[in-house]
C-alpha cells in the first residue's frame, strides 16, 4: 500500500513537472508523457528500483524545464503563428531585463535588498523562536493530548495539587491519566552521584509512577517506576543517558546496578533517552520515586505539579468536567481540611508553558512587524522615486505594444527579485540573530523548547518576500505606468514629478514616522519599567555578596544537630578568610518567589489564617550579610537553642498583619498551629522581583534543622572583590568534608539579575528594533527632501534670482521635510496610545500612557527630522540662479 | 533579421547525441514515443529520460526531421507515431558519415587498437 502512495505522489511530481511545459510541446505530448511515466513506473518491479527511475525521470523533467521554453521561443521566432500562451510567457524574458535594469543600478539594488534583508531577518529570527515555543508541538509524543492538572482556589488560579487529592484523582478519573512530581516550589533539585571516587552534581527529579508513560517518554533500558515504588524511600533510581553513559560507561547490564546518590547507594531500574526532557522542569539526569502516601492530614499541603494524557475519546472539557465533579467529592471526604472554593481544572500542557513568554513574544513580532512596515515604506519611496525617472523608457516600451499589465509585471518583477535576494541574505543574517536571541533569552523560553531554523522560518521568510516584492513593486507600478501611458511617447526631457507620486512618498514617509514613534512609545515604555524594575529596592544589598549552596547527604546528616553543626564550622571558616565580613544562610534566596505553598499562620487558633507568609530558616549572620535592618528586638542567638522555646522573626509587614498598631516583641502567634514567639522585626525584603515585599517568618535553623534536611543557600559579604574567592571556599570546604560539592557559586546580583532576564531580552530587543525604526525613518525624510531639492532645482534658482534669501529657501525645504515629520508623528502617538496597552503585562509601575515617554519619543522623532532635513535644506542654498536656468 | 532558418539540415548544426539516437532508432520505421524508450533500454543505449525524449521530439519536429501522424493500427488510442521525414533521414545519414570519418580518424591514430596483452 506503502508503494502506490509513493507511486502517486512521485506521478503527481512528474505531471506539475511537465505542465510547466511550453503549452506546443504540451498539446502534443502532455498526456502520452504522464502515461509514458505511469506504464514506466508499472513495468518495474522492487522498491527501491521504482524510485530511482522515478526520481531520475522527475529529475530529467525539471531539468528540461528551461531548455524546453528556449526551444519554444527559439521556434516561436522562426515562425511568429506559432507563438505559446502560457501565463509564462515571456517571463524568462522580463526577468532577464529585470536583472538588467538592477545591475545597471548596482547601488539602487544593494541598498534596497539590504533594507528589505533587515527588515526579513529581523522577523525570520523572531518567528523562528515564537513558531518553536507557540506552535510547533511539544517534543512529546501526541502531546496535544498532554495536559497539566491545576487546583483553583480562592487566591489559586493555578495551584499545585496534595498527595491525597492527587491520589484520589488519580483512583477515580477515567477521561484522563495522571501523573505527579515535586519541581520544590519551580527551584533545580540536585543530588551529588558518586563517579569513582569524585562527586557530580546532578539535576533530580522525584515523579510518581507513570510519569514516563504519560508523558510518552522513550525508556531504552529496564522499566520505570512502579506504584509500589511511591514510598519515598525507594532505593531505585531512573537515569538519563548522558549519566548511564558518564557513570556506568553505557553498560548494556546496567539495570540492578547500584548508584551512590547522596552518599545512598540506589538501584538503577531505568535508563530514558536523552531526547526526553521535563516538560516544566527541563533536563534531569535522575529521577526517583515521588512519595505519595495520602494522609487525611495531607489534604492542604500542595506541592505536587500533575501532569495528566486525556484518555482516548476524552475531551478537554469531558475532563474538566469530571475533575470538577471528583473536586465535590474531595471537599466532602477532607473533612473540613479544603476551603469552600476548592476544586480542580485542566489546562493543555502547552498552553501552560507558554503562558509566561506569550505576550513577551507576541510583543516581540509585533515590533519586528513594524520595522518590516517601515523597510516597506521606505522602499517603496524608494522605488517610486526611481521609477519617475524611467518614464520615458516605459512610455516607450508602451508605444511598442506592451500592455499596462506587462509593464507592471515588468516592474513588480524586478522589485520581487530584490525581495527575494533580501529575503535570501535576511534568511542568512536571521540565523545569526536568532542563535543570539536565543543565547540571550534562556530564562525567558519554557524549558522544553528547543528552538529550529528550519522549513517553517524559510516559508514564513519567502511568505514575506512575496508579500514585500507585491507591496514595494506594486504600488509604484501601477501609479507610474498609468502616467506612462497616458503621456506615451511625449518626451518630456524634464518631466516633473506628477502630483500622485509626491502624495504618496509624502504619505509613505509620514507613515514611516508614524511607525517609528510607534516603536520608540514602545521602546521607552519597556526601558523605562526595565530602569524601575532594576533600581527597584529589593530590601537587600547584593553588593559584594556571594551565594552558593552545599547539599548535606542525608546518609551521613541524618541527625539535625549534626547539620547545624555543619553549618556553623563552614561559617567560620569562610569568615576567616581575608576579606570576607559576614556569612550566613537561608532556605532561599530573597527575590526568588516562594518556597512553598501556605503555611497557615496566624495569632490565634480562631483568627483566619495568613496564606501568602513564606517561612525561611536561616543561620549565622543573614541578616547583617544582606543588609536587611533590625527593627525592633533582637537577632537569633546562641540562646535560642533546640530546648529553647520556638522563637522567630517577624519581617515588618507580617508583624504589621499579625499584630497591628502595636509591638510584636514577645508576642504569641501560630505556624501550622505550633506557638512561636516573637523576638524581632526586621526590614522587609521582595518576594518576586515585582509584586509587594514578603510577608516573612524568620525560623532559626538552630531550632528548626529537625524539620527536614535544608538545602541552605549561603551568603558571603565581603569588603570588596577577593580574588580566588571561591576557590578558597571550595578548600575550606573539602577540609571539612572531602565528599561535599559546592554548588553554583555566583554573585548575588547575577541571581536577582536572572529573575528579570525576560524583561531584560524584551527591553534590549524593542531598543534595538526601535533604533532600526528611526534610523529608517531618517534615511526616508533625507531621501524624500534630497529627491525634492533635485527636482525643484529651476524653482529655487528663480526664487533665489528674485531675491530670495538663503535662509528663505532652507526654511521653504525644511519646511518640508519638517511637515511630514509632524504629521507622522501626530499619527505615530495616537497608533501607540492605542497599541501600548497590550505591553501591559510587561510593563513594572509605568502607565502604558505615560506622558513623559511619549513626549521624549516624539521630541527625538523631530530632532532627527529636522536632522534629516537640514543637509537637504543646505545643499538647496547652493543653486547658481543662472546655472538652473541653463538646466531648462 | 535575414534569418536563413530552413537550412539545408546536412549542414545545420552537428546532432546532438540523444537527437542522433532517436533519428537512429526511427530508421526502421515509425514509432510511438514509449516504444522509442523501449528499443533504447532493449538496445542497452543509455536511455533519454520521458521528459528529455519529447522534448526532443518536439525539436526534431520543428526542424522538419520527423513528423508526427496519427497510428492507423491504433486509432481508438490517440497515440502518435513519429516517423522520420526525408531531411531527418539526411541528417542522420550525414552525422552518421561524420562520426564515421571521426571515427577513420581516431583508427588512424591507432585509439581503437586492443591493448596490449602483454
Amino acid at each position: 500500500m506503502r508503494g502506490s502512495a509513493v507511486d502517486r505522489l512521485l506521478a503527481r511530481a512528474f505531471a506539475a513537472t511537465v505542465r510547466m511545459y511550453p503549452r506546443t510541446l504540451r498539446r502534443n505530448a502532455e498526456a502520452e508523457m504522464t502515461r509514458a511515466f505511469r506504464d514506466g513506473l508499472a513495468a518495474r518491479s522492487g522498491g527501491s528500483a521504482r524510485l530511482s527511475w522515478a526520481g531520475r525521470e522527475v529529475a530529467d523533467a525539471v531539468a528540461g524545464l528551461a531548455p524546453a521554453w528556449l526551444d519554444a521561443r527559439r521556434s516561436t521566432k522562426r515562425n511568429p503563428t506559432m507563438r505559446a500562451t502560457s501565463i509564462f510567457d515571456g517571463l524568462g524574458h522580463d526577468v532577464r531585463s529585470a536583472v538588467r535594469a538592477l545591475v545597471r543600478r548596482p547601488g539602487f539594488a544593494v541598498f534596497v535588498a539590504l533594507t528589505i534583508a533587515l527588515g526579513i531577518g529581523a522577523n525570520s529570527a523572531v518567528f523562528s523562536v515564537l513558531h518553536s515555543v507557540l506552535v510547533a508541538p511539544l517534543p512529546y509524543e501526541e502531546a496535544g493530548q498532554l495536559v497539566r492538572l491545576y487546583r483553583v482556589e480562592d487566591g489559586a488560579d493555578r495551584g499545585d495539587l496534595s498527595e491525597p487529592a492527587f491520589a484520589d484523582f488519580r483512583e477515580n478519573l477515567s477521561s484522563i491519566r495522571i501523573t505527579a512530581l515535586d519541581n520544590y516550589g519551580g527551584r533545580e533539585y540536585g543530588a551529588d552521584v558518586s563517579l569513582d571516587g569524585r562527586a557530580e552534581r546532578v539535576h533530580l527529579l522525584p515523579v510518581s509512577a507513570d510519569y514516563f508513560d504519560v508523558l510518552g517518554a522513550d525508556v531504552i533500558l529496564g522499566r520505570p517506576f512502579a506504584r509500589d515504588d511511591e514510598r519515598g524511600d525507594a532505593p531505585v533510581v531512573v537515569i538519563s543517558e548522558g549519566l548511564w553513559q558518564r557513570a556506568l560507561q553505557s553498560d548494556p547490564n546496567a539495570v540492578g546496578r547500584s548508584l551512590v546518590l547522596d552518599g545512598v547507594s540506589r538501584r538503577v531500574s531505568g535508563v530514558v533517552s536523552s531526547a526526553f526532557v521535563d516538560p516544566v522542569v527541563g533536563a534531569i539526569d535522575v529521577w526517583v520515586p515521588q512519595r505519595v502516601e495520602p494522609r487525611p492530614s495531607q489534604w492542604d499541603n500542595y506541592y505536587l505539579t500533575v501532569y495528566g494524557r486525556l484518555a482516548p475519546g476524552a475531551s478537554l472539557a469531558s475532563a474538566r468536567a469530571e475533575v470538577e465533579g471528583r473536586s465535590g467529592v474531595q471537599r466532602r471526604i477532607a473533612e473540613g481540611r479544603l476551603e469552600g472554593d476548592y476544586r480542580g481544572t485542566v489546562v493543555p500542557l502547552q498552553d501552560d508553558l507558554v503562558r509566561s513568554s506569550e505576550p513577551m513574544l507576541l510583543v516581540l513580532m509585533g515590533a519586528v512587524g513594524i520595522l518590516l512596515l517601515i523597510t516597506c515604506a521606505n522602499v517603496t519611496a524608494l522605488v517610486l522615486a526611481r521609477s519617475v525617472g524611467r518614464g520615458p523608457e516605459l512610455s516607450i516600451r508602451a508605444a511598442l505594444g506592451s500592455g499596462r499589465g506587462r509593464l507592471i509585471r515588468q516592474l513588480v518583477i524586478e522589485s520581487l527579485l530584490l525581495a527575494v535576494i533580501g529575503a535570501g541574505a535576511g534568511l542568512l543574517a536571521g540565523a545569526l540573530v536568532q542563535r543570539a536571541l536565543v543565547a540571550a533569552a534562556p530564562a525567558a523560553l519554557p524549558a522544553s523548547t528547543t528552538v529550529g531554523y528550519g522549513w517553517p522560518v524559510a516559508l514564513f521568510a519567502a511568505g514575506l518576500a512575496l508579500l514585500v516584492g507585491l507591496l514595494v513593486g506594486g504600488l509604484p507600478a501601477f501609479q507610474v505606468t498609468r502616467r506612462a501611458l497616458e503621456r506615451n511617447v511625449r518626451s518630456g526631457v524634464r518631466a516633473g514629478e506628477p502630483a500622485g507620486h509626491q502624495r504618496m512618498r509624502k504619505t509613505l514617509v509620514a507613515a514611516e514616522v508614524a511607525l517609528a514613534v510607534v516603536l520608540l512609545v514602545g521602546a521607552g515604555l519597556l526601558l523605562s519599567s526595565f530602569q524601575r524594575l532594576r533600581t527597584r529596592d529589593l530590601g537587600v544589598e547584593a553588593r559584594n555578596v556571594w551565594t552558593f549552596q552545599v547539599n548535606l547527604p542525608n546518609a551521613r546528616y541524618a541527625d539535625p544537630e549534626d547539620r547545624v553543626r555543619f553549618h556553623a564550622a563552614l561559617h567560620e571558616r569562610v569568615r576567616a578568610i581575608p576579606g570576607v565580613e559576614r556569612v550566613g544562610a537561608a532556605s532561599r534566596l530573597p527575590a526568588t518567589g516562594r518556597y512553598h505553598g501556605p503555611w497557615a499562620i496566624r495569632q490565634r487558633l480562631d483568627d483566619a489564617t495568613i496564606e501568602d507568609a513564606q517561612n525561611r530558616t536561616i543561620q549565622g549572620e543573614w541578616f547583617a550579610a544582606l543588609g536587611i535592618p533590625l527593627l525592633e528586638g533582637r537577632q537569633f542567638g546562641p540562646e535560642d537553642t533546640p530546648d529553647a522555646p520556638r522563637r522567630a522573626v517577624l519581617s515588618s509587614s507580617l508583624a504589621d498583619r499579625l499584630f497591628p498598631g502595636e509591638s510584636a516583641i514577645g508576642r504569641q502567634f501560630l505556624v501550622l498551629g505550633q506557638p512561636l514567639e516573637v523576638i524581632g522585626v526586621v526590614g522587609d525584603v521582595a518576594k518576586e522581583p515585582t509584586g509587594p515585599p514578603a510577608l516573612v517568618v524568620y525560623h532559626a535553623h538552630e531550632q528548626f534543622a529537625y524539620n527536614r534536611n535544608w538545602a541552605l543557600f549561603q551568603v558571603v559579604e565581603t569588603a570588596g572583590p577577593v580574588p580566588g574567592l571561591v576557590d578558597i571556599v571550595r578548600a575550606q570546604l573539602a577540609e571539612l568534608d572531602p565528599n561535599l560539592v559546592l554548588i553554583e557559586p555566583e554573585p548575588l546580583s547575577a541571581v536577582l539579575g536572572r529573575q528579570t532576564a525576560g524583561n531584560t531580552f524584551v527591553t534590549l530587543l524593542v531598543s534595538v528594533f526601535a533604533g532600526l525604526a528611526i534610523a529608517l525613518a531618517a534615511l526616508g525624510i533625507y531621501g524624500i527632501l534630497s529627491y525634492y531639492v533635485r527636482r525643484s532645482r529651476h524653482e529655487i534658482g528663480i526664487r533665489m534670482a528674485l531675491g530670495a534669501g538663503a535662509w528663505d529657501v532652507r526654511r521653504l525645504v525644511a519646511w518640508r521635510g519638517m511637515s511630514v515629520t509632524a504629521i507622522g508623528a501626530v499619527a505615530g502617538t495616537l497608533g501607540a496610545l492605542a497599541l501600548s496597552r497590550v505591553l501591559g503585562s510587561l510593563l513594572f509601575e509605568v502607565s502604558p500612557y505615560d506622558a513623559r515617554v511619549v513626549g521624549v519619543a516624539v521630541g527625538l522623532v523631530l530632532v532627527i527630522g529636522a536632522a534629516a532635513s537640514w543637509l537637504p535644506a543646505r545643499r538647496a542654498t547652493s543653486v547658481e540662479p543662472a546655472e538652473a536656468f541653463r538646466e531648462t | 533579421m535575414a534569418e536563413n532558418d530552413r537550412r539545408d539540415p546536412v549542414d545545420r548544426r552537428p546532432l546532438r547525441p540523444v537527437e542522433f539516437q532517436i533519428l537512429v532508432l526511427l530508421a526502421d520505421g515509425a514509432k510511438h514515443g514509449w516504444a522509442i524508450l523501449q528499443r533504447a533500454e532493449d538496445g542497452g543505449r543509455a536511455v533519454p529520460g520521458i521528459a528529455t525524449l519529447y522534448r526532443t521530439l518536439q525539436r526534431l519536429e520543428t526542424d522538419a526531421l520527423i513528423e508526427r501522424r496519427r497510428d492507423l493500427e491504433d486509432d481508438e488510442d490517440r497515440r502518435r507515431v513519429y516517423d522520420l521525414t526525408p531531411a531527418g533521414r539526411a541528417a542522420a545519414s550525414a552525422e552518421a558519415r561524420r562520426l564515421d570519418t571521426l571515427l577513420g580518424v581516431a583508427r588512424s591514430a591507432r585509439l581503437l587498437d586492443e591493448p596490449d596483452a602483454g
